[in-house]
């Protein structure tokens, strides 16, 4: 078993696709800090600016002078919005991260209630979902009593993992994908050399899928270091107790949320991993299985009131952000679509890809 | 000649190159089946919108007011009479007057919308602009609302112009909308699809590749005319897709129907009328510079480095990468930013000076396009004609 992990080993880290794979993914980090510390495109002061824009040209729907009982609280809500928005632009002009901080927090609250009381204006302005809402205003409170400031865009490293955190699923998975998806298949280019080792199918596939998360572990670390090193020496570490909300509800500092997320994204590439070396033993080109690979991976996003009805497959929690953060049950109006049941089936499908490929490949000679 | 007809052959037959337009064929129909690309736009406002904001209007006039709304009463009136006149020419069906109602329209709109200096303004831009999470839906919306009046405009010296034009829904003017929608980023990206592997593939067939009696810049250029053929093929059949979902419908229309040319040259901004029948071909011409570039980079890529993903990442660089270094602001872009080529890759915003709105400048012209893509053709075609004339210069390793 240890001389096949070795030869399994070497020859994953000999494929110049993998090479590249790992290349490419931190290159991405790297050039992604730079794009998003030129042109500010995730800060709050943007996505703030079209929350007041929205709510002006919502405001202006309405009759003031006419108004019912009922629509009355729905503008005071918007002007809520909109004043917050300008305290927002304020502590940032001003450079005061305290005023940006409670204007976050009031903007927040804001958009809580809108959510909560299902104004009419909900499909008109640009609400984020009901957990995330719920997060923000349980960080932001945490942060004001702590008298800390809010992230408001790209500038620590701290910064950096919490700003891109509901984005990084897309470019694990695809590196997932991409890296396994020929795990199966390579094997068949020196098919009489591979027939002749005295091995099992099971020592061949458990080796074949222990090097890849390995793999997959080393790239993802890659990846970590350069999202903390590169900011670091620029602006510097940063908050590393800066407060998260999973599902909503609980709060945890950075660091913690951090193993917690990465767990969920290893337990989701894994089941990547083993997903494709499954449709290897069906799919026979490389490039076919990362098309179906991706086409499953992406279908929730597509589909999200099929999978709210298929709950329990383990694609929808490949989101790791949305499973963590519980927006997953915002977005596929499921309530049991949580962290701890999310992270439950993605084991229980890893155990039940693994036993289709044992059966799938004892018929294989390996 | 023989040589171009087995490298057609080669591509025609390729699996990924079927799955790659059988993909783009199907994404195609269902696009035109689930979203389709000619809805009417946002600026012509339903019948039923219209109605629900001219009763408001009214009962706004018609109350008794304090000091502070006193002052919008007279706008408001106003407006309440365009909305009248729309709707009335709407229910007669004379389109003339539904034209020039809507010109009033737009220009009320565009002088009193999303004004700075009023909270209380009870007027704005069609709302689906503040929904999206646009950085700047003022701007968007009122970029939107002088083109539409600039395409109108021409409509209105008709006597009875056509319901489908004025509703930008006819078979010219979707092909300018699909194109400046993304069809043209699509056609792209296949286009590096096709050429990706055109060398890399011949690695399997080395002995025979080799010593096959052609010389690399000849079998080079041979497989730049395939990857074109084969690709207008796919155009006319996409082209043809196109025509059968919406002539039946809406017509073919007219190549006189205008759109507006924008540029802004320090503080006057300019609003061009600029007929279809102009502004298409020039979309083509500028599309197929581009898809030659990106042919050409492949080649050169494959040649260079005898792989397919260098080829793939430079170019995906090039089509995507204007976000690394531009955002939509006041003051944001430096002047030399104008002149990068990832600017130029949507050749219908060109067309359109989308593309000068969005850098707020008079400098990303069609002629610039063409300077600034043919300038890194021609750079190419001298690397690419030094390359495969090297001593021991063979199109694969």
């Amino acid at each position: 078993m240890g001389t096949q992990l070795g030869f399994d080993w070497r020859q994953m880290v000999h494929s110049r696709k993998n090479l590249a794979l790992a290349g490419l993914f931190v290159a991405a980090f790297i050039i992604g800090f730079f794009a998003l510390m030129w042109t500010h495109r995730l800060d709050v002061g943007q996505t703030a600016q079209a929350t007041a824009n929205a709510a002006v040209a919502n405001y202006a729907e309405y009759n003031l002078d006419t108004l019912s009982k009922s629509q009355k609280p729905l503008l005071a809500n918007l002007d809520a919005q909109n004043s917050a928005t300008g305290v927002i632009g304020l502590g940032i002009k001003l450079g005061e991260p305290d005023t940006t901080r409670n204007g976050l927090l009031s903007l927040r609250n804001a958009q809580l209630a809108m959510r909560q009381r299902h104004f009419k204006a909900i499909n008109t302005m640009p609400l984020p979902p009901l957990h995330q809402l719920k997060g923000d205003v349980l960080t932001l409170t945490r942060l004001k009593n702590d008298d800390k400031p809010a992230v408001t865009g790209v500038t620590t490293s701290s910064s950096y993992i919490v700003t891109i955190l509901p984005y990084l699923s897309w470019l694990t998975g695809a590196a997932a994908i991409l890296l396994a998806c020929d795990s199966w298949v390579e094997r068949r280019r020196h098919q009489t050399l591979m027939t002749a080792r005295p091995l099992t199918a099971g020592v061949a596939g458990s080796s074949r899928i222990l090097t890849l998360t390995g793999f997959y572990l080393l790239i993802l670390a890659a990846g970590l270091l350069a999202i903390v090193a590169l900011p670091a020496l620029f602006n510097g570490i940063g908050d590393t107790a800066y407060p998260l909300a999973v599902m909503g509800k609980t709060l945890l500092p950075l660091w913690q949320y951090l193993l917690l997320f990465g767990g969920l994204t290893l337990l989701a590439g894994i089941w990547i991993i083993s997903f494709c070396m499954l449709l290897n033993t069906w799919v026979t080109n490389a490039y076919l299985t990362t098309f179906i690979a991706a086409a499953v991976a992406i279908s929730p996003l597509m589909l999200p009131q099929v999978f709210r009805f298929l709950w329990f497959l383990p694609i929808p929690y490949l989101d790791s952000y949305a499973t963590v953060s519980g927006t997953l049950i915002d977005r596929l109006n499921q309530p049991l679509a949580s962290t701890w049941i999310g992270a439950g089936l993605l084991l229980v499908w890893v155990i039940v890809n693994l036993g289709l490929f044992g059966y799938r490949v004892k018929k294989e000679v390996a | 000649m023989r040589y171009f007809r087995f490298q057609l052959h080669q591509l025609l037959t390729n699996r990924k190159n079927l799955a790659v337009i059988g993909i783009a064929l199907v994404a195609l129909l269902c696009q035109f089946i689930f979203f389709p690309p000619n809805k009417a736009p946002a600026e012509l406002p339903t019948r039923n919108a219209l109605t629900r904001d001219r009763d408001k209007n009214v009962a706004f006039v018609n109350e008794p007011h304090g000091t502070l709304t006193a002052k919008w009463v007279p706008a408001t009136r106003e407006f309440a009479n365009i909305e009248t006149r729309m709707l009335n020419a709407q229910k007669q069906q004379h389109t003339q007057a539904y034209v020039k109602a809507t010109l009033h329209y737009l220009a009320f709109l565009g002088q009193n919308a999303a004004n700075p200096d009023a909270q209380s303004s009870p007027f704005h831009y069609p709302l689906s602009y503040y929904f999206e999470n646009r950085q700047y839906p003022d701007a968007d919306a009122a970029f939107a609302n002088a083109t539409m009046y600039r395409s109108l405009e021409p409509l209105a010296k008709q006597a009875h112009p056509d319901t489908a034009t004025i509703k930008q829904q006819t078979f010219w003017q979707t092909l300018f909308r699909g194109a400046a929608g993304g069809w043209l980023t699509a056609l792209l990206i296949i286009t590096i699809l096709f050429a990706n592997d055109l060398l890399t593939s011949e690695q399997r067939h080395r002995s025979i590749a080799r010593l096959l009696p052609i010389s690399p810049w000849h079998a080079v250029n041979a497989k730049t005319f395939t990857v074109f053929t084969a690709l207008s093929g796919f155009l006319v059949a996409a082209v043809a897709i196109i025509a059968t979902f919406v002539i039946p419908q809406h017509g073919l229309g007219s190549l006189s129907a205008a759109i507006a040319y924008y540029a802004k040259d320090g503080m006057s901004i300019k609003l061009d009328p600029l007929a279809l029948g102009i502004a298409l071909p020039t979309i083509l011409g500028l599309t197929f510079s581009l898809m030659w570039l990106f042919i050409r980079l492949n080649l050169l890529c494959q040649l260079l480095f005898h792989n397919e993903l260098v080829g793939l990442v430079v170019s995906a660089f090039l089509l995507f990468g204007e976000p690394l270094y531009f955002m939509h602001g006041i003051a944001f872009s430096v002047p030399q930013t104008a002149y990068y080529l990832p600017g130029y890759m949507n050749p219908a915003a060109i067309v359109s000076g989308l593309q000068n709105f969005r850098y707020d400048t008079s400098r990303m012209s069609p002629l610039a396009a063409v300077v600034v893509i043919g300038s890194v053709i021609l750079m190419l075609e001298l690397v690419l004609f030094i390359v495969t004339h090297r001593r021991r210069a063979a199109i694969i390793k």
